[in-house]
């Protein structure tokens, strides 16, 4: 016999606030979606091989394609810490797979999500337009150019080659990452699954009924 | 955390309004709900009426996981565990073991104690696999079982089930809620479980929601369903079959008038062929015909075979042959390969040895479009066929892709959008729909082209009963016009009613084919596809077993708890569930 | 590629070898350092010495089949030959070893680009030594307990690779209706366009509504995503580590060795 029981007592009021710190529910949303970036990533990563083989430089195109799983869930959840989780997520998912940048695929993903999550911090989290999200795209393209220069893959290149491949992967940064993401959010927000994250909330001006 | 007085209700919500942040108004508003201790409740409502909504406040979820405006108080014990309708979406870990495993650990029980308790809570639910079980092989029924037992762990004095049943197959539904009904009286139960076959018999009390999301009325079954049965009708919840009456005063009672029904509903059965058995005589010549015999088949499968990669056979030696007009439904246990017999006969895998011809051509040899203009598919999930941004876009899709003129498109669409009931969403994007919108969607925007054949795979698996009626009323028109049906389900009901034939795949063959009047009949062959007998057929049964029992000179007032056709013996054991 | 449904599973033929049995963090440490050596490495011969260190111990210390391990590092071959070929062709360098068009391969473009691609292939083969000898559980609760990575995180990268399989079938059926419904024959770039979103917001849109069930779901099991709970398998770092260290160590000695004294 227990003399008391435990209860747990749930009070709420109207004014619940929009916590700005990620909850199991969103983290989770990043992780999924960014697997199946990841499971992209890795069928990518042969796509890029042979373009690399038939026409070198003209695969930094196509770079930009691998930065674009912290756009989206950046895009959608707008807190802090989601763009790094994001690159992570994927980079796991790839890496396990074999992708063929092994372990480092881990490296490149922390440093590339960290770049486009220090963009969306610069905006402090409150600002999502189409010119930040290009930006967070060519700020992990601009990340990931050093990792490669230590890695050895561009660092002989003759400077013409070497300014050619920069260009061509910030441009793809931009893009494929940028815009390509910001387009998708905005696709899913228009299906309905999205009505309980900031992307779709921050837009509403709705007041509780009661 | 507080530790109350004696006084406060065990769980409760007292004056609680929740409005999602999507939507314009609240789905509570201002809820006042006790259950006691031990009680079995029963939340019943139309879809939007807010059930779902109650329960995710009762157990917690609102506002820990889901964020919405809320307002008032909610008391509960401390430990409360939560059943989900997703088999495959509540789970973390690989195998059976650290699933359960997942749940003591966030409870911090010593490592030690683990083993232990994991093997009992599995003993509690019946799941007899070994430990390392890896869980994406286990079949939906087991999974949920797994679930059960991975609340169990939590030790809950309160389990809140948020319809288990709702992807299983019939012989599952039952395993699980009986697992349900044991825990009666031990704990706690908080249950939405649209199927009312098997529970209503034992809840203590139902609380029926309006499409408002208002508390209309409470109290025990038999008055609620009784005083609100137009309502609950008007609804689309699915009647209990036998319940209210019991086997034992029905069979007792001379001239029972629910036994008339089903003694009808046999002989109906029995001389016709479903559905059409209505004074149709021509279709009734073509169905009854003998494969063998009669004209040209509009399908024809010839020793097929399926093999993966992996060396798994999924059925092999298939022979069907189906006739223009045909209602055939395919029936098997969950996993049986129903689905992939449909995509066999649509094109949309080869066999591995073979072959499949439509019209006397071989698959093979069609071109993809010549093709899916002879056959339709409707897949599971309406989602995966939504390829247009708008409701009507979508109906209107395969008119343009085969070029029809701008005003054919649009007079046959509005009339499919009509006779579906959704005209008035037109405009909507086709993922914003509800479940019932989304499924009747998915079977429009495959008749418009008239194909000769149609199949449907689960076309009302999950749909509440107004929906069901109203797809099988439009598939009926259609066959009635003609064209031929290939249906995968689980509803039994719904087979002895329209289908004019049964395949029944299992253990890798075909093992029935034939009218559904003579399966109904074999209740040794229904078990072994995981199935359970329509209400008319069980009545036959139990009809016979008595008469024989009778003749035998036996006691015939002896209780007999309402056993199951086509359970599997093995899993019948009493297994008593801790306190 | 592996297959969805066994990925970050260890088969049962080389479950019980010494890489295995390393603490998966201690592992993974080990190989980022091993990789690391190869930056500071500038010739050829030492690349591919040092690049046969993962390959020894994958065929010996893991016992993964060899012809698993060739099929798994077979893909890589083209992208050796590819990285080796273009700082051939395209880097800097003044002796010019052949001449054609506007490519001039040169002495210290081939060496750069042999060690670059060979420095590659040890990355793959660490990885892939990694990633066959790693289950993704062990992994991740590894990280958990012994990296202190916070639960949330943990058991969201298990929950979440537990669905990919799931997905693999979705993007199957999208397919399958798709073909049914005549999506391939709108015609145009716009069409294709068009083609690509249709697959995959359906299949994005799917896989936000299982992560919400499944985080729920945990949720409601007591899971609060703190190291506020106890662990049914605990990893500890023990004897195999130690000697998977010295192993690595010795081996990377022993390329020395061999290099300075013998070449």
């Amino acid at each position: 016999m227990q003399p008391t029981r435990q209860f747990e007592l749930t009070k709420g009021g109207v004014d619940m606030k929009t916590s700005r710190v990620v909850n199991f529910r969103e983290i989770m949303i990043t992780v999924i979606l960014s697997m199946i970036c990841g499971v992209a990533y890795f069928g990518w990563g042969f796509f890029y091989n042979v373009l690399d083989a038939a026409l070198p430089s003209s695969t930094e195109l196509i770079y930009g394609l691998w930065f674009v799983a912290s756009i989206i869930t950046a895009y959608i959840v707008q807190k802090p810490g989601v763009a790094m989780l994001s690159e992570v997520a994927a980079a796991f998912v790839e890496m396990i797979f074999g992708g063929q940048w092994g372990l480092s695929t881990l490296v490149f993903g922390l440093i590339q999500g960290a770049a486009a999550e220090l963009i969306f911090a610069g905006f402090r989290y409150r600002s999502f337009h189409l010119g930040v999200v290009v930006l967070a795209g060519m700020a992990s393209a601009a990340a990931s150019i050093p990792i490669d220069y230590y890695q050895g893959y561009i660092g002989d290149l003759t400077t013409g080659m070497l300014v050619l491949k920069i260009v061509l992967r910030l441009l793809s940064g931009a893009i494929l990452a940028g815009v390509l993401g910001k387009v998708v959010g905005d696709l899913l927000a228009k299906t309905g699954v999205l009505n309980s994250y900031l992307l779709v909330r921050s837009k509403s001006d709705r007041k509780p009924a009661f | 955390m507080n530790t109350l007085t004696s006084k406060t209700p065990f769980l409760a919500s007292e004056g609680v309004s929740v409005q999602f942040f999507d939507r314009d108004t609240p789905v509570l508003r201002e809820m006042n709900v006790e259950i006691a201790k031990n009680e079995a409740v029963l939340l019943l409502g139309p879809s939007g009426s807010g059930k779902s909504t109650l329960l995710q406040v009762l157990s917690g979820i609102i506002p820990r996981s889901i964020e919405a405006w809320f307002k008032g108080t909610v008391i509960r014990p401390e430990r409360v565990g939560v059943m989900f309708q997703d088999p495959d979406a509540q789970f973390c870990m690989l195998t059976v073991e650290d699933e359960i495993a997942f749940s003591l650990e966030n409870r911090l029980v010593p490592r030690a104690q683990m083993r232990g308790i994991i093997e009992q809570v599995m003993r509690d639910v019946r799941l007899e696999v070994p430990l390392t079980t890896p869980i994406r092989e286990l079949s939906g029924g087991l999974k949920q079982r797994l679930a059960l037992a991975c609340l169990l762990a939590l030790e809950p004095e309160v389990l809140f089930v948020d319809e288990p049943t709702a992807q299983l197959d019939p012989l599952n539904t039952q395993l699980v809620i009986e697992d349900l009904r044991r825990l009666k009286g031990q704990k706690t139960l908080v249950m939405i479980e649209h199927k009312l076959d098997g529970v209503v018999e034992w809840v203590d009390r139902v609380l029926l929601f309006n499409a408002t999301g208002q508390l209309v009325a409470q109290g025990n079954p038999r008055e609620i369903l009784r005083d609100h049965a137009q309502m609950i009708r008007e609804y689309g919840i699915w009647q209990p079959k036998l319940w209210p009456v019991t086997w034992d005063e029905m069979l007792a009672t001379v001239k029972h008038p629910l036994a008339d029904r089903l003694e009808h509903q046999l002989a109906v059965q029995a001389n016709s062929i479903g559905a059409t058995l209505a004074s149709d005589g021509k279709l009734l010549e073509q169905t009854q015909s003998d494969p063998h015999v009669s004209k040209a088949p509009i399908l024809e499968v010839r020793e097929a075979s399926l093999r993966y990669k992996n060396g798994h056979v999924v059925w092999q030696g298939l022979n069907v042959s189906v006739q223009p007009g045909e209602w055939v439904a395919i029936l098997g246990p969950n996993g049986a390969g129903k689905s992939t017999f449909l995509k066999l006969v649509g094109g949309l895998i080869e066999p591995t040895k073979g072959q499949v011809q439509v019209k006397g051509k071989t698959l093979s040899r069609y071109r993809t479009p010549e093709l899916y203009d002879t056959v339709g598919f409707v897949f599971q999930n309406p989602e995966h066929q939504f390829i247009a941004d708008t409701v009507f876009e979508e109906v209107a899709f395969g008119g343009k892709v085969a070029g029809w003129a701008q005003e054919r498109i649009e007079q046959e669409s509005v009339q499919l959008l009509t006779d579906f009931r959704l005209l008035d969403l037109r405009d909507k994007n086709p993922f914003t729909l509800s479940q019932g919108q989304k499924r009747r969607l998915s079977v429009a925007g495959m008749l418009l082209k008239r194909q000769e054949v149609l199949l449907l795979d689960e076309p009302t698996f999950g749909q509440d009963a107004a929906t069901t009626a109203e797809l099988l009323q439009r598939m009926q028109e259609r066959n009635e016009a003609g064209t031929t049906i290939l249906m995968a389900t689980h509803d039994v009901e719904l087979v002895a009613e329209y289908a004019t034939r049964v395949l029944v795949i299992g253990e890798g063959k075909l093992l029935y084919d034939g009218r559904p009047h003579a399966l109904f009949q074999q209740p040794d062959l229904l078990q072994r596809a995981s199935l359970t007998a329509p209400l008319a057929y069980e009545y036959q049964l139990r009809r016979r077993e008595q008469a024989a029992k009778d003749q035998g000179g036996h006691d015939s007032a002896k209780h007999e708890e309402p056993a199951l056709v086509g359970r599997n013996s093995s899993e019948q054991k009493e297994g008593d569930l801790r306190v | 590629m592996s297959d969805l449904y066994t990925a970050g599973q260890v088969p049962s033929s080389y479950a019980s070898s010494l890489v295995v049995r390393v603490n998966p963090s201690v592992k993974l440490g080990l190989h980022l350092l091993c990789m690391l050596v190869f930056i500071f490495v500038h010739d050829p011969v030492t690349s591919c010495g040092l690049m046969l260190i993962p390959m020894v111990l994958a065929l010996t210390a893991a016992r993964i089949p060899v012809w698993t391990f060739v099929k798994r590092m077979a893909p890589f071959l083209l992208l050796f030959i590819s990285t080796t070929w273009i700082l051939s062709a395209y880097g800097k360098g003044e002796t010019v070893l052949w001449h054609g068009g506007w490519v001039t391969i040169t002495q210290e473009g081939l060496v750069k680009g042999l060690n670059i691609g060979l420095r590659m292939l040890g990355f793959v083969a660490y990885g892939a030594l990694f990633a066959m000898t790693t289950e993704v559980t062990l992994l991740a609760l590894s990280l958990m307990q012994q990296c202190k990575l916070p639960p949330k995180f943990g058991y969201a990268l298990l929950a979440g690779f537990r669905f990919l399989p799931m997905f693999k079938e979705e993007y199957e059926q999208i397919k399958s209706a798709h073909r049914v419904r005549g999506v391939a024959r709108v015609p145009g770039l716009r069409g294709k366009l068009e083609t690509f979103t249709r697959y995959t917001i359906p299949l994005l849109a799917q896989g936000i509504r299982k992560a919400e069930r499944v985080a729920i779901a945990l949720e409601a099991r007591g899971f609060d995503g703190t190291h506020n709970r106890t662990f049914y398998r605990e990893l500890r770092v023990g004897a195999n580590d130690a000697i998977y260290f010295s192993l690595l160590l010795s081996l990377h000695l022993l390329v020395y060795l061999v290099l300075t004294k013998f070449i």
